[in-house]
Order: C-alpha cells, then structure tokens, then sequence
C-alpha cells in the first residue's frame, strides 16, 4: 500500500523545530530541535513521559500552541499537499504564516484534522454535536447548512454512533465516554484530512473502549489513506499501531525508528531504558528496571544530554558538554546518542567498548559510570 | 422548555405568599400606625383630640382590628378586587398612585440594568481577552472606583457638575418648561436627556460588579479545551470567541439579575430623590416615614414580586442558554 509512497515527498517535514515557553519562573525548551516526516498512509508513534513536548510538537503543526507563552524560536514545518489532479505539490512552511490568518485557518480542519485526549471537555456543552461537526463542513465546503447536517448525521453514523439522524441534534452530556470519543473523530474527520493528529485519544477511556477506537481510527485510515501522527505514552497502543516511532525526552527526539526495529533492537540508552521499565508479554519474565533519578527541571539550561542525569552509559566530560548528534544507526533508524557518534568514538577510544557491551553493562547493578 | 417554565412559575405561587406576610409584617413593625401620626401632626398644629374621636377613627379605618384579620382584609383587596388599599397620607386609592409612579420606576431599572450590560459585558470581554494590558487595568481601576462610589453621592456631584458648568439642570423627568405640556418631540428629547443621568448613575452601581464577573469567566472559558477544539476546526478567532466561551461566561451573568434587580431598586430610591425623579422610591420613602402602611406595604410587595419574577426570567434565559440546565442533569 505505502511502498511506492517511498520516493514521493512527506506530507510534513519538521525541520530542527523549536519552542519555548517563556514563563515567569524560566525559559522551558518544550521543544528543542525537532526533526521527523510524516508520510502519507503511514503512522508515525509519537511515545514520552508528560512534559516531554509531544503535544506541543503535534500542536505546532496547527498553529494552536497558546502564544505567549509559546514562542517559536526556530525551525521550519513544511506542509507538502499534492495535487490530486495535475500532480503538483504545492508546499508551505507552516510557521511563516500567520497563525490566525485565512490560509492557516484553511488548513486546519481542512488539511489536518485533530483528535484531543478529553473527549469530556473537547466539545462546547451548549452547542448540539452535530452544530460542532457541521462548523468545520460549513468552513471548508460548499455544502450549505441542510447539506452539512446530512453529512454530519453520515459522519456520526461512520464512526458507530447509533440513530445518527437523532443524535446529530444530542447534547454532549448526552453521550458517554466513547460516544463522544467517536463523535470527536467524526468531527475531525468531516473534510477528510490528509493528516489525523491524535493527541492521546483513548488515555480517557476505559481498555475495550480503548481497543475499538483504536481500530476505527485504523479502518478509516485505510478507508482515506491518510497519515496520522499519533501520540501516546503509553507504549502497547503505539507498539501496536504505528509504523514508525519516534521517542521524546525533554524536547529532544532521542530514537526514531520503524516500529519493529525500536522494539527489537533499540538503541538509545533511554529507550531501552523504558524498555526495561515495562512488562512485555511475549518476552522472558524478568524484573522490572524503573529508571533512576527524576526528570530534570524542565528550566534547567541543558548543554548537553537531556537525559545525562540518569543514563547508565554516561560519558563525562562528553555527554554533559556538548548536545549529542543524530546519529544513523541502521537503515531508517537514528539515535540521538554519542555512543554511535563516529567523532566520539575517534577522539576518545576506550569509553566507546561501554557502547559495544551495553546489554552486560546493563544487565548488573551498574548504576552510572565514574571515569 | 415549556414544562420548565411552568414548573418553575408554580413555585413563585408560595413564594409571592411569604413575600406578601413579610412586606406586612415589615410596615406593622414600627410602633404605632398611622393614626398615632395624625394624632400627633394635629396636636402639633393645636387642635387637640379627645380619646373618644381617636377611637373613632381607629375604628373607620379598621385599625381596632386583630393583625391577622388586617392582614387578611389586605389580600382578599388585592387578590379578588386587584385593590390595594387607601394611601391616608395622600387621601386617594394606592392603585391611582402606583399606576403614576411604577412605569417610570420600571422603565428606569430595566433601562439601568441593559446600559450596565451594555458597558460592562464588551468591557469584561476586552479586559479577558486582553488581561493584563494597560485598558485592562485603566478598567478595572474604574470598575473599582464605581463598586465604591455611592450612587446618590454621584448623582450630586454629577448634578452640581452638569448645572454649574452647563447650565443644565438635571432636576426632574422634564425641562420645567414642559409641565402640563402634552407629549411632543421637543419634550420627548427632554425626556432622554434628563433619563441618560439617572439611567447611567443607577447602572453604574452594578457596572463595577458586571465587568469583574464577565472578565473572571471569560478567562476560566477561554482556557477550556473546546475553544482549542474549534481554533483546530479552522474558525476564525473573533466567531469562536462569541460562539464559545463569551456564550458559556454569559450564565453567570444573566442569574446575576435575581440580585441585580434588589440593588438597582433600592439604589434608585435615593438617586432618584436626589434628581427629583417621580418614581415609587421617594413615594416609599414617605410613606414609611408617615407610616401610611397600605402604600408602604404595596410598594414593598410589589417590588419584591418584581424581583421574584425578575428571577424567574433569568433563570428561563439560563435554561435557554444552556442545554444541561434545560433537562434538569447534570453532566457526567
């Protein structure tokens, strides 16, 4: 299905993006120096603790990251949307527009469409449901507002809203849970977007709800051959549904890889980390490693690593002094990581067998090593 | 929504009973009535009463009677005859004075509550959106300084300020020159002129309130995850705000009326005695002072039961506005 998509260009290029926030008690990095795509008909996993900038990332790309205190202090987003009939792409860095000007509002909702974690709170509680879809139809369509309620009671019946043409007039505290989960995808779905970005969707709802939004987001990507930016921390639900991963640690995408290779055979001390931390179901039953140490502040000015502070393969005097590189480690698969970094491994020879050896380093007490 | 109303209309019917008890029970309180009264006006002007004619005239007004049977006499007036008594003072039907006083009393608290919105809500809505720049806190400064102005001390000093140094004399509902005048266009435009003091000076009294109730919603709404929700939809920021959080920070404002109404009832008493308006607050304020107890009473009655209705519309607008008061849940 996606492999003649391989030398077609993403429909997103993140380029070295950037966003502070600038509060009052410091600058916070949310995002510091991002780069991913996005390709259209494929999933990219987006997995890190709270505050480890994915939603504001996910965010940036719409252009509704609250500002101030965001700021966007650097970076490109190119949105690269082609031409169904003559073939050409027309292409858009999405942060030189202006954030509530009429192109950006064209393409939200049109172009990307967004699913958020509160299904509770994502709707207005004195607006119908169906008001709420149809806004979005009545913004980027033609149709008119007999047309937009029509497509909206379709819409709610799509995503398995039973007695569609009643419910399109139901209140939102007339719906349960996954109600109005469903409703909230059938919302951004209404212009059919070449980019679903799901904000956790499903953290709100209980497992088997979980499970069945999960699978109608995955048919009607099918059914749109749309990408989908899907964030998440919660590993299982990712593991199961991207084709690519990226991990995030304050800011920083640590480890990008398809899906296959970030579990199998992860590279970033921090993935494997998290690896460690929970329990896999087709693996040996081992004990549970938690990850020392706390988070950083996230005011904290990092010249080095981020995650420096609690990685068992520290290399001082390298790790905290200077920003590690992206680093190609296999085909598609990039670690953020001076243990893979050729430089390093030039200037400072020995520390690099820790990289070679890492699982037996790991496997011991270990605990970070003093040079 | 029909049920509503009338389920909501069934229960003023106990409520407007106890308000009727009460507003009696107020006038009886002060010792002595109005007999007391006359006795002493004329035995200050030197005609002086014998026990036997007192008696007489307690009698002819009903005076000798039990409280509860008074009270009684009172509503059966009011109730079957839509009568509500004889004003001693004034020597004619309390119906005749209230039917003069009450319209201007209406027109000018309800005139005064719309221009309070009329200021305070777009001015709540800028300072929200705009928090912490300078109009905001030029606005606050003032909402302030209007919470603790009194409304009589203002419509003085607004008085003095506009006669000293325009030569306008505010006193009154018209120029002087209109008395006895019938309704014409120079006399209408009178009318508004001497209406925008008292209207803005009773309004004010609210204003301050408004405009902080307005901001601090406006600023809980305008965090909330349905406005992201529709700025991801692609709508234009100035539709959002009105369609969204200003609707939802609306609610509080409109129940606000049930209290509103109270405080730009009383607060016109004194406005308007100080700008000489021929309203029911002045005409209150002499008939307790008189203890002429039947218009006393009635007016207290009267404009209680405006205040309980005034409640009543309130709470059908709210339930208009928003659904999940409308089907008597809450949400989940």
């Amino acid at each position: 299905m996606h492999d003649h998509k391989g030398v077609a260009r993403p429909l997103v290029e993140v380029k070295d993006l950037q966003v502070h926030f600038h509060l009052v008690e410091g600058v916070v990095r949310a995002v510091d120096g991002m780069n991913f795509e996005i390709h259209p008909g494929r999933t990219l996993g987006v997995i890190g603790e709270s505050g480890s900038g994915k939603s504001v990332s996910a965010q940036s790309i719409l252009g509704i990251v609250p500002s101030p205190p965001a700021k966007l202090v650097g970076g490109e987003i190119l949105l690269n949307i082609e031409d169904q009939e003559t073939g050409t792409v027309s292409s858009v860095d999405l942060t030189k527009l202006p954030k509530t000007g009429t192109e950006y509002r064209g393409i939200r909702g049109r172009d990307i469409g967004m699913i958020f974690q509160e299904p509770m709170t994502s709707f207005s509680p004195v607006h119908t449901i169906g008001n709420q879809i149809m806004e979005s139809l009545l913004l980027h369509t033609d149709l008119d507002k007999k047309g937009a309620r029509e497509r909206a009671a379709a819409l709610l019946g799509h995503v398995g809203i039973p007695n569609p043409h009643r419910n399109v007039d139901a209140y939102p505290h007339e719906f349960s849970g996954g109600m109005r989960q469903r409703a909230m995808i059938a919302m951004a779905l209404a212009c059919q977007p070449r980019l679903l970005i799901a904000d956790e969707p499903t953290t709100a709802l209980d497992v088997t709800i979980e499970a069945q939004i999960l699978n109608l987001i995955q048919e009607l990507q099918q059914e749109l051959h749309m990408a989908i930016l899907y964030i998440s921390h919660d590993l299982a639900v990712v593991g199961g549904f991207a084709d690519e991963i990226m991990v995030m640690y304050m800011g920083m995408v640590m480890e990008y890889a398809s899906a296959d290779d970030i579990f199998d055979d992860p590279k970033h001390p921090y993935t494997q980390a998290l690896w460690r931390s929970i329990p896999r179901i087709d693996g040996p039953l081992e004990a549970l490693v938690p990850i020392t140490g706390n988070v950083p502040s996230p005011f904290a000015v990092q010249r080095g690593c981020p995650f420096y502070s609690r990685c068992p393969q520290r290399i001082a005097g390298v790790c905290d002094e200077s920003r590690p590189p992206e680093v190609e480690v296999g085909p598609n698969h990039t670690a953020r990581c001076f243990l893979y970094s050729e430089d390093h491994q030039a200037e400072s020879g020995g520390a690099t067998t820790n990289a070679a050896d890492r699982n037996q380093s790991l496997a011991g007490e270990g605990g970070p090593e003093r040079p | 929504m029909l049920e509503f109303i009338v389920r909501r209309s069934i229960t003023l019917i106990p409520i407007l009973w106890l308000i009727s008890i009460v507003s009696f029970v107020i006038i009886e309180l002060p010792p002595g009535d109005w007999i007391d009264v006359r006795l002493a006006t004329l035995r200050d002007s030197g005609i002086e009463l014998d026990d036997e004619e007192a008696d007489r005239l307690e009698a002819m007004y009903g005076f000798d009677l039990p409280v509860h049977e008074r009270y009684l006499r009172w509503m059966r007036g009011i109730v079957f005859d839509f009568n509500f008594g004889w004003s001693f003072q004034w020597t004619r039907p309390v119906n005749d004075l209230l039917a003069e006083r009450l319209p201007l009393t209406l027109l000018i608290s309800l005139l005064s509550l719309v221009v309070s919105w009329l200021i305070a809500i777009p001015i709540g809505i800028y300072s929200a959106t705009h928090q912490y720049s300078t109009p905001d806190y030029v606005f606050t400064f003032f909402g302030f300084l209007g919470l603790a102005i009194p409304g009589f001390l203002l419509a003085l000093v607004m008085a003095w300020i506009l006669f000293r140094f325009f030569g306008f004399s505010s006193s009154g509902l018209y120029d002087i020159s209109f008395v006895g005048e019938p309704m014409s266009w120079p006399k209408f435009v009178s009318i508004l002129q001497h209406l925008i003091l008292p209207l803005l000076i009773i309004g004010l009294a609210g204003t301050g309130a408004t405009i902080r109730i307005m901001r601090g919603n406006l600023l809980d709404e305008l965090k909330r995850q349905y406005v992201v929700t529709a700025r991801s939809k692609g709508v234009a920021e100035l539709r959002l705000l009105f369609k969204y959080p200003v609707r939802l920070a609306m609610n509080p404002v409109l129940s606000t009326i049930g209290w509103v109404l109270p405080a730009i009832f009383s607060g016109e008493v004194l406005v308007s005695l100080v700008l000489g308006l021929q309203t029911t607050g002045p005409l209150l304020l002499r008939a307790v002072l008189a203890q002429d107890m039947f218009l006393a009473g009635s007016i207290v009655l009267i404009l209680s039961a405006l205040t309980v209705i005034g409640t009543l519309v309130s709470d059908i607008l709210l339930a208009w506005l928003d659904p999940r008061i409308r089907y008597g849940g809450t949400s989940r």
